[in-house]
């Protein structure tokens, strides 16, 4: 075990030998406005770790803002860690080198707290090797007391049972105050000498925090989920009474140390999201970290706001992101300049779920402009009509090329996953991109959605083809290219009951689509199959998965999300071998009885409600947006005490 | 005006690429609020050109690049520092305001050395680059058991080698631009000292000349090298 500080690796061991590594810039780190804290001066060791490469890690928003949270504490050191690449494995390998943070250099294992975020599923097998790299314990209940706690947070966290085994605890939800709870809690633990599982206890009373190991899950003889419940907890005399006072929530005080069982302890029956009320001047990075090495989004990013009610049946974002909430357009513009002149960039790009739809974009975007000459604006999700394209006209950052989601080809599937746009709104933005000067045209799609035929799927080449006559028409010389996902149906969703479409039967339908999108002017892009059934598997998963994860790792599996290196004869070899099949999470049509596994996690959408929009889907009925019309009922604000907030 | 920055990319740094130098160059006049030119067009870019690159892992002492300012920004610039320095500024006062400002901005690693405004009807500074001077550390290796292959090296008329881009790989005869290497006896990791001729912005890497020492009984494992260019010579 290190000594906590103790600095394993040097600078010169790094010099010596990352000449043999591809893009070694990943690892020594460097960054303008890194914060290199002494690790003696304080009081926790954070290391901030992000399942993917560094180039990907630094072009997370979410993890800059928990970095710069974290590090405003003086009590609290955070450093990072990225997932290292294949050749660096083998170096740390081969040198018997712990993973180390960026910062310091520090081994994982001497952190605190490790504390990941899970932005998709098929980063975990990273997970699992950051971990064994770092010297800590694949599985929670392996870990010593001097282990550092091992957290996770990020849109996947909401339905993380695959990962439930390996790490200590969720945090659910906006992660700005949560973070520093969850900090308060492990300080407050630190010096009382007390055990793990007191730790454990003592979280998984802090609002938001679901402590997996606190919970049994139950399963039916036909391997459906039965129910997850909290396991009851003996606590030790002083433990019991100590944790008990602390708990300053009477009715939580009551529930989880039940009067007529002294000495126990159960865990709150579901865990609730955590949302800020306002983000006008929550989250904002003053210092924001400036990469030495290009990362893949290299610009700066102000976040416009969050959330989004446009409601598309298919989308995981516009539930557990609820309710939105702006921030004014002065706050945006005040930050924008601030953080060109901070870092440099030439680009700033005004981030949320649908840009398009903030209320003010267009005063928004002429106050930008005055306040920061020169600089270009991005708009990273329009929307399709005419007016997110002339915004994008008026930004001018891309002059040649648009990129706009219409995801689905017939009016009939628009409607089906509540797209609200008619094929005439999406012949006219194309008309009035072609007229603005944008000649290469990129259209999202999926396939394999709820209720598809293979005529909705035709319509996908159609729709692509009319609208290369449209550009052709007004002699725009177009080049359209549709980008074709398979439908993966996601928890939270209205579509979490649904089957995903079988491999076979997705790579038929991407046939159906390759002639019709075959010729001048047309360019055809799909995603692989396989990434598609992975990812199916693991959305929807429960605990069981957690042996097929860890046999797959120690197999070799990494870097599963990067369509190269994802070794599908591998995965099904595991699943077979672990006697999991992965067509029982994949394939299957959940009933509407049946528990899942996220249903203790509670996003605020209220599972009624979801229902009703899967009734709804069916009959092919749209539902507007909660934003400018009246409550649609999907109980976020009443349950999460939280309002919908425009400037 | 076009001023001359002789710069380091430190020990820290250098495994960054040039592009990633350059976008840091870029960054860091950004974030010094220098008044650099940009071209006009249908992309507009700083008018900022590097010179004589040098590969990941490689630091520099004495690096340079070349920026042009813009007329009307470098008036307000000077009037701004002016303002503040309560005395109108003479041409060193100017290049040294410039120097302070790129050197807060830069990351740590990086330095500059020094300005100096250049003057029109130059040749093209590439082509004045004569050579450079490196010096090479070579882990677990003695100066002892070097010797010989470098003697043997350097006994040649010619040393072929071929150089693997990602397209293509070319044939480049490294003996033509290796002037000099002495190795300091008895160092231990290896040091030596290569001159290594440019010739119009076509040289080699020392890099290239310790992999070809395979040729000569001398197999060093890649990666073990430590390579810092000191000095570039000008004609």
């Amino acid at each position: 075990m290190p000594i906590r500080g103790q600095h394993t690796i040097t600078w010169n061991d790094l010099r010596r030998h990352l000449g043999k590594v591809e893009k070694p810039a990943r690892y020594t780190g460097g960054e303008i406005n890194a914060k290199h804290k002494d690790p003696q001066s304080v009081d926790i060791l954070f290391a901030l770790a992000f399942p993917d490469v560094y180039e990907v890690g630094m072009s997370h928003l979410g993890s800059q803002i928990l970095y710069s949270v974290l590090n405003n504490r003086h009590d609290v050191s955070c450093e990072r860690v990225y997932a290292p690449w294949h050749d660096m494995e083998s170096l740390l390998r081969e040198r018997c080198w712990p993973l180390f943070s960026i910062e310091n250099r520090l081994p994982l294992s001497s952190f605190d707290i490790v504390g990941f975020s899970l932005q998709y599923e098929l980063t975990y097998s990273n997970v699992l090797m950051m971990l064994d790299l770092g010297g800590i314990p694949l599985r929670s209940k392996d870990r010593a007391q001097d282990a550092p706690l091992v957290i996770a947070g990020g849109p996947c966290a909401m339905s993380a049972e695959p990962m439930a085994d390996f790490i200590d605890a969720f945090a659910l939800g906006d992660g700005e105050e949560l973070s520093l709870d969850i900090v308060d809690t492990y300080k407050a633990w630190k010096g009382t000498g007390r055990s793990r599982s007191d730790l454990l206890v003592m979280l998984s009373l802090v609002e938001s925090v679901y402590v997996p190991s606190l919970y049994d899950v139950e399963y039916n003889g036909d391997g459906t989920l039965g129910r997850v419940v909290p396991r009851p907890v003996k606590l030790d005399d002083q433990s019991y009474q100590s944790i008990r006072a602390e708990t300053g929530n009477p009715a939580l005080r009551r529930s989880c140390f039940p009067e007529d069982r002294p000495g126990w302890f159960i865990a709150p029956s579901g865990v609730r999201r955590r949302v800020i009320k306002s983000i006008d001047h929550a989250a904002f990075i003053d210092q924001p970290l400036i990469p030495l090495m290009e990362p893949i989004h290299d610009r700066a990013m102000v976040e416009i706001f969050r959330g989004c009610t446009q409601g598309c049946r298919f989308c995981q974002a516009g539930t557990i992101y609820r309710p939105v909430r702006e921030r004014a357009p002065g706050t945006i513009s005040g930050y924008a300049r601030k953080l060109l002149e901070a870092s440099g960039y030439d680009e700033v790009s005004l981030v949320s779920l649908s840009s398009a739809d903030y209320s003010h974009i267009e005063e928004l975007i002429s106050r930008l402009s005055a306040d920061c000459s020169r600089a270009k604006i991005s708009l990273p999700s329009l929307r399709v009509d005419s007016f997110s394209v002339e915004l994008a006209k008026m930004l001018g950052t891309s002059k040649t090329g648009l990129t706009l989601a219409p995801e689905a080809g017939s009016q009939r599937m628009r409607d089906i996953i509540n797209k609200k746009v008619t094929e005439e709104d999406i012949f006219h933005a194309a008309r009035h991109a072609f007229a603005s000067g944008f000649s290469h045209l990129k259209l999202y799609f999926m396939i394999g959605l709820p209720g598809e035929a293979d005529h909705d799927v035709v319509a996908i080449s159609n729709l692509v083809r009319k609208i290369r006559q449209i550009g052709r028409d007004m002699k725009a010389r177009p080049t359209v290219v549709a980008s074709v996902s398979g439908f993966v149906p996601k928890p939270n969703t209205p579509f979490q009951w649904e089957p995903c479409i079988q491999p076979d039967e997705l790579r038929r339908r991407q046939r159906l689509l390759k002639g019709g999108l075959r010729g001048p002017g047309l360019k055809f892009k799909y995603h692989d199959v396989e990434l598609t059934w992975l990812e199916a598997v693991f959305a929807r998963g429960d605990r069981r998965l957690s042996a097929a994860l860890e046999l797959a790792y120690q197999r070799g599996a990494r870097f599963d999300a990067w369509a190269n290196l994802l070794d599908i004869g591998l995965w099904e070899q595991v699943f077979s071998d672990t006697g999991l099949d992965p067509a029982f999470y994949a394939h299957r049509e959940r009933g509407i009885e049946e528990a899942l596994p996220w249903d203790h996690l509670d996003s605020g959408v209220s599972k009624t409600y979801l229902l009703l929009e899967r009734g709804r889907a069916r009959k092919g009925a749209t539902t507007r947006d909660c934003r400018t019309g009246d409550c649609v009922g999907c109980g976020v604000c009443s349950r999460l005490g939280v309002e919908v907030s425009l400037k | 005006m076009r001023v001359r920055v002789k710069y380091k990319k430190g020990d820290t740094v250098r495994f960054l690429s040039h592009l990633d130098v350059a976008r840091n160059m870029r960054m860091a006049l950004k974030r010094a609020k220098w008044p650099v030119a940009i071209t006009r067009g249908y992309s507009p870019k700083m008018r900022v050109s590097f010179y004589s690159p040098l590969p990941v892992g490689t630091s520099g002492e004495e690096e340079y690049l070349d920026v042009t300012l813009d007329k009307n920004g470098i008036t307000d610039f000077i009037q701004a520092k002016a303002k503040g320095a309560g005395h109108l500024l003479s041409n060193s006062d100017i290049l040294a305001q410039l120097a302070g400002a790129l050197s807060n901005a830069l990351p740590k690693g990086f330095a500059v050395c020094e300005l100096v405004v250049v003057h029109n009807g130059q040749k093209p500074f590439e082509s004045q680059i004569q050579g450079s001077l490196y010096r090479t550390e070579i882990e677990e290796v003695t100066a002892d058991t070097l010797s010989s292959s470098i003697e043997a090296f350097l006994a040649e008329e010619q040393v072929l080698f071929e150089v693997q881009r990602p397209k293509e790989s070319r044939t480049m005869d490294l003996r033509d631009f290796v002037e000099s290497i002495s190795l300091i006896p008895g160092s231990s990791p290896a040091t030596l000292f290569m001159t290594i001729r440019h010739d119009n912005g076509r040289t080699v890497r020392p890099q290239w000349v310790i992999d070809s020492l395979s040729r000569f009984g001398m197999d060093i494992n890649t990666g073990e090298v430590i390579v810092d260019r000191l000095k570039l010579y000008f004609g």
